[in-house]
């Protein structure tokens, strides 16, 4: 309705705050829909190359004069076997069996895996690259643990105690990078 | 005290203007302020400050994360110590359920918990064991390694990124992201991982949970 002019003079201008409670709702909903796609946790990826079949088909190159050292970790139901090129081995390996730490249930010794692979290292600081097989209803969290054992240098050459080996820190170099024990890691399956 | 007032009231007496007493001026301003407001509005302003940062920073986290994975009774990753950070890739999701491969499920996982088939409080039991019925396989035989739909499923992924990548004129990466539950057996994992390989996928990474302890 029209207002005489002079009720519009004096009429009292007021600007009306924006109703955000439309706004409000949906974010009510998108927030808890969000907040259960987000990942609390970080996740991080361990790289592999793929598994090799029984016998390799290839001929080992005649001009080659080092031979590798295809180191080889089983994980076992019992524990590990650690394996490597037949020529290279002076004596046999002895296997690291599963055992108890602190009294606990027994679980694999995870920090005597690291310790003989870093011998190994120490012998063969060029190679970098570990066969990890596994029978065949080992689980996956096992696995993963393994080739963690095998990844980094820690700050110490071998331990004895699993609570030392779970909290040591990685060695790292002058830049501040992590030193590798053998980080390129082969999937084998025994055929 | 008293002086001053009496000053003010008189200087008001000599402006013309009427006499009003300090104290009621004061009450006039308060009504009038009152009914000038919407009356009984909740003021929300903060509140849509804090659920807008709130959005934002979910939706950056959400869209930087390239596997998007949520955990159930099903899918449990490992931990580890490793410091790689995923990236965009093929993912395969392998669950206590399904194969999984572009959201989509494509083979079925077979649950055996002490000779029987899995009832659903089974799958958070320890030592279960999946495993992918021999039909899914190569020639239907239980001793091959190669799972036929997921082969087929993921060259299909690969010849598209392939054509893809040619497109736009850039190099193909063949990597796949395996995304595997904690309990998934050392068989199952070689399995879909010399599939993956048959399937051109050379470049392989397992995702695991960052962890302190290893």
């Amino acid at each position: 309705m029209a207002r005489k002019p002079s009720e519009r003079r004096h009429a009292k201008e007021r600007i009306e705050d924006l109703n955000l409670s439309p706004i409000m709702s949906i974010l009510v909903i998108l927030i808890p829909m969000l907040l259960y796609a987000f990942s609390f946790f970080e996740v991080k990826v361990q790289a592999v190359t793929a598994p090799r079949m029984g016998p390799s088909n290839q001929k080992p190159k005649e001009e080659d004069e080092k031979k590798p050292l295809n180191l080889t970790v089983l994980v076992t139901g019992k524990g590990f076997v650690v394996k490597q090129q037949a020529e290279l081995t002076t004596e046999p390996e002895k296997p690291i069996f599963m055992r108890s730490f602190n009294g606990g249930a027994e679980e694999y010794d995870f920090p005597a895996l690291y310790s003989r692979l870093m011998a190994k290292k120490k012998q063969y600081p060029d190679e970098i690259t570990i066969n990890i097989g596994a029978e065949m209803d080992i689980p996956w969290h096992i696995i993963a643990r393994t080739i963690d054992s095998a990844r980094v240098q820690l700050v110490e050459e071998s331990y004895e105690d699993m609570k030392a080996y779970a909290s040591a820190k990685v060695k790292s170099d002058s830049k501040g990078e992590a030193l590798d024990l053998f980080p390129a890691v082969v999937f084998v399956v025994a055929e | 005290m008293a002086d001053e007032e009496g000053t003010e009231l008189e200087a008001a007496d000599s402006a013309g203007g009427p006499v009003e007493h300090p104290i009621d001026f004061k009450k006039r301003e308060r009504k009038a302020a009152r009914n000038d407001g919407i009356e009984g509005a909740l003021n929300i302003n903060s509140l849509m400050d804090i659920m807008t940062i709130l959005l934002v920073f979910l939706l950056v986290n959400i869209t930087s994360d390239p596997l998007s994975i949520v955990q159930d009774d099903y899918l449990k990753l490992a931990t580890s110590t490793a410091d790689y950070n995923p990236e965009d890739s093929v993912p395969i999701t392998v669950t206590k359920r399904n194969i999984i491969v572009d959201h989509k499920q494509v083979v079925k996982v077979d649950c055996a918990s002490g000779g029987q088939v899995c009832q659903d409080g089974d799958f958070t039991k320890p030592g279960n064991f999946y495993s992918v019925d021999k039909s899914f396989k190569e020639d239907g035989s239980e001793s091959s390694f190669l799972i036929e739909p997921l082969e087929k499923k993921l060259s299909a992924i690969v010849k598209q990124q392939k054509e893809e990548a040619k497109e736009l004129n850039r190099e193909f990466k063949p990597v796949a992201t395996i995304v595997c539950d904690s309990d998934i057996p050392f068989r199952l994992i070689a399995e879909v991982v010399h599939t993956a390989g048959m399937a051109g996928l050379s470049d392989l990474r397992f995702a695991v949970i960052k962890s302190g302890a290893r």
